[in-house]
């Protein structure tokens, strides 16, 4: 299986490498796509290369990707993406800070775990706070008060 | 001796409150497992930017230092290196701390980290400005070539394939290309408005340093903290008289720091595990070490401070940084409008000559608040992963923001990270995209001018491969490529 992933990541490799290079190849101004130009072609003879040493590879040492371990914080920056902006900085990264603490807390989960969880994350906050919208003077998108 | 002209604007009140936030904040961060110095680098990097920039750089100075040596604080407790360039401490200060004498391995990493890093940053005083008045000979050819050999060094230091390296490298290089053509004008690779002013440069250094660690962290489903050794009561003048009677393994160490420091992208890992393997061969303790040599800990701790100074020597001179970190530390110069060259010492002379100084006095404030904060470093190393995690995200978050206020530069910080944490799995690494990332301007500016001036005479080719300098550079290219390529084939044969 982990193979079969190397192996699709060098497919992948190889596909957006042509895919830079179509798209800088078709550039208008010869002059300006240039150097793009001269990046693709190194690129795609490198993702060649990459996947030809693919068949003469015995062990190639890969590392698993568990991804349902992983689901819930790529969902969390996922929603970050999108709603992030409009539910305000302050709002959304203090769910997305709960969230990551309480799912990925290391032992059986309940109520009081919830609450620990809870009370670490609003002094992050304000922390954070503090530190960006107090000292820093920095205007993040903000929700009604948040 | 210019440097003492600029010595006392290290002491005002300001810039002496940031180098000692930055050296408390760094030996914490260092001692926290999985917050390398690289990465730290690449957190502050925001903060910096509303700073000026001789405090954003004492700033960033600072953090580079301590985490170095911050790091061996957990290497040494909990068997879990704080940075890679602490992986030779683990293999005696673990043994000396389970044995009980973890405060003397602990006063032994600062003292030699201290000695080591003071001996390289006069180094980085005494050479860099040969090297920059040198770097004024170059024209357009030679520094297209010196940002190739940037990113070619990197790729091949920093990866395990040099061809996943390589072309790392070139899809930093790809990357700095989106946006406007800084020559024409003509805008390219846009293909979404938020990419019109192209890949923000410290978006994608937290992204890509920041994001994968974290998914790294949460991956595992060992959420530490281990059990840690109580400290014993240990006289720090009797360590200290001990530390500098180890003549031979402080020689060694810094030494082996200062060279290969000098070369870029070698960085602290190869420097702390080469001095490390050199003590143990010319100890008369030879059978010690792996069970609790000081000399140990001393060569390899001495080596990857030492490591530092010299590391900026080519990125201050020539723009190729001798660290992955430095590399980071080049975006920190950028930002600020400082190139690196012989500018660096006319026009931004001040500022160079204080952010200097100020790592000489960080050696200082590193001695002395890393021995007495080792003790409150267990805490920082108990944090559990769940809210390391979520706070560097947070962080990483609110920092990358504040640079522009705009959110695609969020969305680009994230989707790199994300994107490296998958392509990190197939071997490939994040410095030579942020090289590439950070040199690609340089490289195409120089390409530009290049190609104008060979239009008028004997043709680009021609241009771009004659000349001594051009020869030697494109040599070294090859060199370290050719050398990349050894390098694996042996691993292979071995494995």
């Amino acid at each position: 299986m982990i193979k079969i992933n190397y192996l699709i990541s060098l497919i992948f490799v190889l596909v957006l490498s042509f895919l830079l290079g179509y798209a800088s190849f078709s550039g208008s101004s010869p002059e300006a796509y240039l150097f793009p130009k001269i990046i693709t072609t190194v690129m795609i003879f490198l993702s060649c290369l990459l996947f030809l040493t693919y068949f003469f590879q015995k062990n190639e040492k890969i590392n698993a990707i568990n991804i349902a371990r992983l689901s819930t914080y790529l969902l969390l920056v996922i929603f970050f993406i999108f709603f992030g902006e409009i539910l305000g900085f302050y709002f959304s990264t203090t769910l997305i800070f709960l969230i990551i603490s309480f799912f990925y807390f290391p032992e059986n989960k309940n109520f009081k775990i919830l609450i620990y969880n809870l009370l670490i994350t609003i002094f992050f906050m304000l922390s954070i706070y503090l530190l960006f919208s107090v000292l820093l003077k920095v205007q993040v998108p903000r929700f009604f008060l948040l | 001796m210019e440097f003492l002209n600029y010595f006392s604007n290290v002491f005002t009140f300001g810039n002496i409150l940031i180098l000692i936030l930055g050296t408390i904040g760094g030996l914490l961060m260092g001692a926290a497992p999985g917050l390398s110095p690289t990465m730290a680098v690449a957190l502050l990097i925001p903060f910096t930017f509303k700073m000026s920039p001789d405090q954003g750089l004492i700033m960033l100075g600072a953090v580079y230092t301590s985490t170095v040596a911050g790091g061996a604080i957990s290497a040494i407790l909990l068997k879990i290196p704080g940075a890679p360039a602490n992986i030779a401490t683990v293999m005696d200060g673990y043994p000396m701390a389970k044995s009980g004498r973890s405060k003397e391995a602990l006063h032994y990493c600062f003292i030699s980290s201290f000695i080591g890093g003071i001996i390289g940053i006069f180094v980085l005083i005494f050479f860099t400005p040969v090297l920059a008045n040198f770097a004024l000979k170059f024209g357009p050819s030679h520094m297209f070539w010196i940002a190739i050999f940037g990113v070619t060094v990197i790729a091949t230091l920093d990866s395990n394939s040099i061809l996943k390296g390589l072309f790392s490298g070139a899809i930093g290089l790809w990357l700095a290309t989106i946006g406007y053509d800084s020559v024409l004008g003509v805008e390219r690779f846009v293909f979404n408005p938020i990419f019109s002013g192209g890949i923000n440069i410290i978006a994608a250094l937290v992204g890509l340093f920041a994001i994968p660690q974290v998914l790294s962290m949460l991956e595992d489903k060992q959420n530490k903290s281990s059990d840690q050794f109580e400290m014993e009561r240990k006289s720090l003048y009797q360590s200290f008289v001990y530390n500098v009677s180890r003549v031979k393994a402080l020689i060694v160490g810094s030494v082996s720091g200062i060279i290969i420091g000098l070369i870029p992208g070698a960085g602290g890992q190869i420097a702390g595990l080469v001095s490390y393997d050199q003590i143990k061969k010319i100890s008369s303790n030879r059978e010690n070490f792996g069970k609790g040599e000081p000399d140990g800990i001393i060569a390899a701790e001495s080596a990857n401070n030492a490591m530092v100074g010299p590391s900026l020597v080519p990125l201050l001179t020539l723009g190729v940084p001798g660290s992955p970190t430095a590399a980071v530390l080049l975006g920190g110069l950028l930002i600020h409008g400082m190139f690196p060259g012989a500018n660096l010492f006319t026009v931004y002379a001040e500022t160079t000559w204080t952010f200097i100084n100020s790592l000489l006095v960080a050696q200082f404030m590193m001695l002395i608040f890393g021995l007495y904060i080792s003790g409150l470093a267990k805490y920082v190393m108990k944090t559990p992963t769940n809210y390391m995690a979520a706070g560097i995200t947070i962080l990483a978050i609110f920092g990358t923001y504040s640079v522009q206020h705009n959110f695609a530069d969020v969305i680009v910080m994230l989707f790199l990270g994300v994107s490296m944490f998958f392509l990190s799995k197939f071997g490939f690494t994040a410095a030579p995209v942020v090289l590439g990332l950070i040199l690609g301007p340089i490289a195409e500016i120089n390409f530009s001018q290049a190609k104008i001036i060979a239009d008028t005479q004997e043709g680009i080719f021609n241009y771009l491969t004659s000349g001594p300098l051009n020869l030697v550079i494109i040599s070294l290219c090859l060199l370290s490529v050719l050398y990349g390529v050894i390098t694996e084939i042996k691993r292979k044969k071995n494995d």
